[in-house]
């Protein structure tokens, strides 16, 4: 009888040790437009004046900028896509911070340099393998997120890559040439890829773009 | 995603606490009750059981009185002896001393006991003499007192006409009719009459020759009774018997074990209350496997089989049926907690295997 209660908290533990050992290991890949073959609308903006966003990050040239991929919390529940719906489960900035989720706990800043031809083949080519590689976070949170992608400007320094608390800091919107995010979704029930999106329906998207960097602070 | 488990863990670490808690609420008495025991066939399969084996008990080991094929048996050398003087003194022609011997021969002892030769060699003495002092009713009487106890002629050396007298009174009495005799005494007692079995247990009734006659009982828990009864005088005949001493009691359990009766039957219940003299009696039998029984008050309360060397354990499963001991409360069980470990254990897999989502680790890349 003493050996059988003996064994009830043992088999407990193994019971335990089993499910620990039992995790499943899973992968999802970010895609910054509909397919791993080019960038979205987000990425090819253009002012007022229909100039390209990507304009701006012309040095001698070439384009110098960076993409700031964030994971934004949203919350325990998982709004619906439309900015609206989004704006609403966020109704202070500190309700969907930037998640401090990566395995060194700096934000996922990655500098691209593209040489001439700067067409959109090229342009496209060359931020893929600036990103290939890229992990944002090795355990995605339990939590429904928002997956964005920020090309922008401003450097990967520190005030942009180390966290602040749990969070990081907020991007310029006016550094930002270009922007794309997911829907709110939890990743560990995400099969496949991603795919980021800007919610514009033609290139005039300077604003969305600006807001999507801004997020989740409001603009003026 | 093993928050399941961690809520699982703290509820097995109770269940051991709660076991060893468990024995210690269960009820026993202030004070020990005295239990005589008794053990009986192979020992070493009983086990040792200490006075304080089981808990509320106070275990009394007596010694069982030595394996005997019959009950007392009855002191008839004595009566033989006088018999033998008598014959003597009879051949010798010394007719006065013959029946001065004889004189203290207990017939109706004689016959309790079936001594049925011993009881014809004196009768038939007793008319041998009687006839050879020239007491001729004497002797005539002596002969149908032989005549009516149906007793046969011995084949012992006596005067012609003696034999002749017996043999006469034997025709006599054998065309005399039979009368009924009721007789009573302790239900289920075994009558014998004039040392012969009846054939009937008591009450019942008997047609018998006129005549003197010796009416015997025997029964298990009593002491033999026997009595003379004159038939037709008697119409009737009661028979008291005392109730056996512990010695007695002791042959005679051991005389229906040899019979092949149940040790803690009904009978035997009763002779195992008397022979120990106590209210409780375990009597554990070892063999292949303990079987034992509990007598309370002189009635079987209960009987149970363990295997070998498990005698405590029967002992206080005994005192629990017979209710000697208050059986303790289902949570105070022991198996009650095994049990409820192992269901505990079993809806625990089981709600796990329902519910139990595997943690997965999403690495989230380019």
């Amino acid at each position: 009888m003493t050996r059988a209660l003996a064994a009830a908290p043992a088999l407990a533990a193994a019971l335990a040790t089993t499910a620990a050992a039992c995790a499943r290991e899973h992968d999802v890949r970010i895609e910054l437009g509909s397919d791993d073959g080019t960038l979205g609308l987000g990425f090819r903006c253009v002012d007022a004046q229909g100039t390209p966003l990507a304009a701006r990050a012309l040095v001698g040239g070439r384009l110098e900028f960076r993409i700031v991929l964030d994971l934004i919390g949203v919350g325990d529940t998982v709004p619906g896509c439309r900015g609206e719906e989004i704006l609403r489960a966020c109704p202070r900035a500190e309700d969907c911070p930037t998640l401090v989720v990566s395995a060194d706990g700096r934000r996922a800043c990655v500098e691209v340099t593209v040489a001439p031809p700067l067409d959109q083949a090229s342009i496209t080519r060359q931020v893929a393998d600036a990103l290939r590689g890229l992990e944002l976070t090795p355990d995605a949170p339990d939590r429904p997120v928002i997956v964005r992608a920020v090309a922008t400007t401003e450097r990967c320094d520190e005030r942009l890559v180390a966290p602040a608390g749990d969070t990081y800091a907020s991007l310029d919107p006016d550094a930002a040439i270009g922007c794309a995010y997911s829907c709110p979704l939890q990743l560990d029930t995400v099969e496949g890829a991603i795919a980021l999106y800007l919610d514009a329906l033609d290139e005039r998207c300077e604003t969305q773009v600006r807001a999507c960097a801004a997020f989740p602070a409001r603009g003026p | 995603m093993t928050r399941l488990a961690h809520r699982i863990r703290p509820l097995a670490a109770l269940v051991p606490a709660a076991v060893a808690l468990a024995p210690a609420c269960a009820p026993t008495p202030k004070h020990a009750l005295a239990v005589a025991l008794l053990v009986e066939g192979d020992a070493a399969a009983v086990g040792p059981v200490a006075p304080d084996a089981v808990p509320g008990l106070e275990l009394r080991a007596l010694a069982l009185p030595a394996p005997a094929s019959t009950p007392t048996p009855a002191p008839t050398g004595d009566v033989a002896a006088l018999v033998t003087r008598a014959r003597a003194a009879y051949a010798q022609g010394e007719h006065d001393a013959c029946r001065a011997a004889l004189t203290r021969v207990d017939l109706v002892a004689v016959l309790a006991a079936g001594e049925r030769g011993v009881a014809a060699r004196a009768l038939t003495l007793e008319a041998a003499c009687a006839y050879g002092a020239r007491r001729v009713a004497d002797a005539q009487a002596a002969a149908a007192r032989l005549a009516a106890l149906a007793l046969t002629l011995p084949e012992a050396a006596v005067a012609i006409e003696v034999e002749a007298m017996i043999g006469k009174a034997i025709a006599e009495a054998g065309a005399r009719p039979r009368h009924p005799l009721a007789v009573r005494g302790e239900a289920g007692a075994r009558l014998a009459v004039d040392g012969r079995p009846a054939g009937c247990t008591l009450p019942c009734t008997i047609d018998l020759p006129a005549g003197d006659h010796v009416l015997a009982a025997e029964a298990d828990g009593f002491a033999p009774a026997a009595q003379l009864v004159r038939v037709p005088d008697a119409g009737a005949a009661a028979l008291t018997q005392a109730p056996a001493s512990p010695e007695l009691a002791g042959r005679q359990w051991r005389a229906r074990l040899g019979r092949g009766l149940p040790p803690a039957d009904l009978t035997g219940a009763a002779l195992l209350a008397r022979l120990t003299g106590a209210p409780r009696v375990v009597l554990l039998q070892g063999g292949a496997r303990v079987s034992g029984a509990l007598v309370v008050d002189g009635a079987l309360a209960a009987t149970g089989t363990r295997g070998r060397g498990e005698a405590p354990a029967l002992v206080r499963e005994l005192a629990y049926d017979a209710r000697v001991l208050r059986r303790p409360p289902l949570w105070a069980r022991p198996w009650f907690w095994i049990a409820a470990t192992g269901a505990t254990l079993l809806a625990a897999g089981a709600t796990v295997a329902v519910t139990y989502e595997p943690e997965v680790r999403t690495r989230v890349g380019l």
